[in-house]
């Protein structure tokens, strides 16, 4: 699934809130904040993890063993919000390409660690923006309605 | 070897669907070996690829790629047939979209990819030897095997059965002991590298000389440990020695006097009877109990999480003494792992490689389930006691199937 370039944009925006959700085996979602995701050139998701024993990454290990899926939510600086739902395909951990982010993250965020380099596949986007999905269900489910909201006055 | 009449690796992880097809392939890869399509070797690039490696049990120096990485991250340090009999190696080749793959006859099991080298690998010391020679690489970790011989191999049949060192050296025509300054200016250049090391490793074959047993093999570690401690701010930095069974006093020295972080004796076998046909020489100059003592004391200094003994699974098999039935020999080597364990001792499991220069050149591995069995019976005793060990897990050693599961715990 190809990611638009206006939705690239958001996603490798230093301001855009950037949101990871993972499964832990008990199958209990793990939400957390992560800035450190980006759009690949080759229109995959990177996520740069940190701390190596952190839940998310544990997750990560845990959905490329056992094929689980991964959410994401970008919310940009204009409150569009969009979903995306993937799969990890391959942990960098050493090499050229795992280098070239050790160094970005250090650039960004002064001297810490970089533990693994994940690529994730988009297999499902949808924009979540609240007055688009409003539109949506209006449109689709139209006799969901309050009555109170459709009185003259 | 032979491993018919077995189920397929396919029929294995189909069989076994909570343990991951990843480190399946790896046990099934170090078990069996791997061997090279042309088209594989045709992708290797030496200019990106490792391809070379020099230490005290093994030497490659062509175009072969040392090792390989799946997807996840787990590496398979597996050797191809030059170095060991194989009777069903897997393939590593190339699929039509051109990826390389891993192979169980016609099964395309995973997509792999060489191992990296990194870039001190292509320059040489100020004594003009080449630096791959001095200090092999794995992916996040710099291996240092200042002894290339053994000892053991000097007394008459005192040398570990599974072992291949002596015929190693002798094939590889390098010196016996690393220079101190060809070690210093490799680890230098190495250290350069942003983002490429998390540890340094040490080990090397057993000295037996000095004041006190192992005198010299130590003395020689706290010199490259303190050199190499020149380079840090902190006192500690990330490290493992892999060496004999240092007394306490020893051990407190190698403490004190070094940067060193953490400590591994290998008991190699985990039965005492065993250990003493299939390491002779460990079991006549420490003993198996006296071993375990000195791991216990180990602790002491080093704390929990810090001390470890490697096993070389599947030895405890072999013919004519090993156990009689892989039931047996699951239920026997998990016991004794919880001794240990449950004294702060961490067991790591290595998968026995049949080395054709070994004395046990021509017996036959365990069953894959073996591996699996055991694998995940080490992992349960670690999270009973709450053991890690963080200097040989996936990304340090690689060559550890069962520390492969600290990744999700």
């Amino acid at each position: 699934m190809v990611i638009d370039k206006e939705l690239i944009k958001i996603i490798n925006c230093s301001s855009t809130h950037k949101v990871i959700s993972t499964v832990n085996p008990d199958g209990t979602p793990h939400v957390v904040f992560k800035n450190s995701i980006y759009v690949n050139r080759e229109g995959n998701i990177i996520v740069c993890e940190i701390i190596e024993n952190s839940v998310t990454n544990r997750n990560m290990v845990n959905s490329i063993w056992f094929n689980k899926k991964i959410s994401f939510n970008f919310l940009s600086e204009d409150n569009r919000s969009y979903l995306i739902r993937g799969v990890p395909m391959r942990a960098i951990i050493s090499g050229k390409e795992f280098e070239k982010y050790y160094q970005y993250i250090n650039d960004l965020y002064g001297n810490i660690d970089l533990s693994t380099v994940w690529i994730v596949c988009p297999e499902f986007i949808n924009e979540e923006t609240l007055e688009k999905r409003r539109i949506e269900e209006m449109n689709k489910h139209k006799i969901i309605n309050h009555l109170d909201r459709l009185l003259i006055n | 070897m032979s491993i018919q009449n077995e189920m397929s690796l396919l029929e294995m992880i189909e069989k076994n669907p909570d343990f991951p097809h990843y480190i399946m392939i790896k046990i099934d890869a170090q078990r069996r070996g791997i061997t090279f399509s042309e088209s594989a070797l045709k992708k290797v690039n030496p200019e990106i690829h490792q391809v070379q490696v020099r230490s005290f049990s093994r030497e490659i120096n062509g175009l072969t790629p040392v090792a390989l990485m799946m997807r996840d991250g787990t590496s398979i340090i597996a050797r191809s047939n030059d170095e060991i009999d194989q009777n069903d190696p897997l393939l590593i080749d190339v699929d039509r979209n051109g990826d390389i793959v891993i192979r169980d006859g016609e099964v395309i099991l995973e997509q792999v990819y060489y191992w990296e080298k990194p870039d001190y690998y292509d320059k040489k010391t100020k004594n003009g030897i080449p630096m791959w020679t001095v200090v092999n690489a794995r992916p996040q970790r710099l291996d240092i095997n200042p002894y290339q011989y053994c000892h053991m191999w000097s007394k008459k049949d005192m040398g570990c059965k599974f072992c291949s060192i002596k015929d190693i050296y002798k094939k590889s025509n390098k010196p016996m002991f690393l220079d101190i300054e060809d070690i210093n200016d490799t680890i230098t250049e190495a250290l350069k590298e942003k983002g490429r090391f998390t540890n340094i490793f040490l080990t090397g074959g057993t000295n037996l000389q000095g004041k006190e047993l192992f005198d010299k093999e130590i003395s020689l570690y706290i010199k490259i440990l303190k050199m190499i401690g020149t380079h840090f701010r902190t006192n500690k930095f990330p490290s493992q020695l892999i060496g004999s069974a240092y007394n306490k006093k020893q051990l407190e020295i190698l403490y004190n006097e070094t940067g060193l972080m953490s400590y591994s004796a290998n008991l190699e076998v985990l039965n005492e009877e065993r250990f003493n046909w299939i390491c002779p020489g460990k079991a006549k100059y420490i003993g198996y109990k006296e071993w375990k003592e000195r791991l216990f004391q180990a602790v002491e200094i080093f704390g929990r999480g810090y001390v470890n003994t490697g096993i070389v699974c599947g030895v405890e098999m072999a013919r004519p003494y090993g156990f009689e039935c892989e039931e047996e020999g699951i239920e026997k080597t998990l016991l004794e792992a919880e001794n240990l364990m449950g004294r702060g001792v961490d067991v790591v499991s290595c998968v026995w490689r049949v080395s054709k220069e070994s004395a046990f050149r021509y017996q036959r591995i365990p069953s894959l389930d073996y591996y699996i069995k055991i694998v995940k019976g080490l992992n349960n005793l670690r999270h009973k006691y709450g053991l890690f060990s963080d200097m040989d897990n996936y990304r340090r050693c690689g060559n550890h199937p069962d520390t492969d599961f600290l990744r999700v715990w």
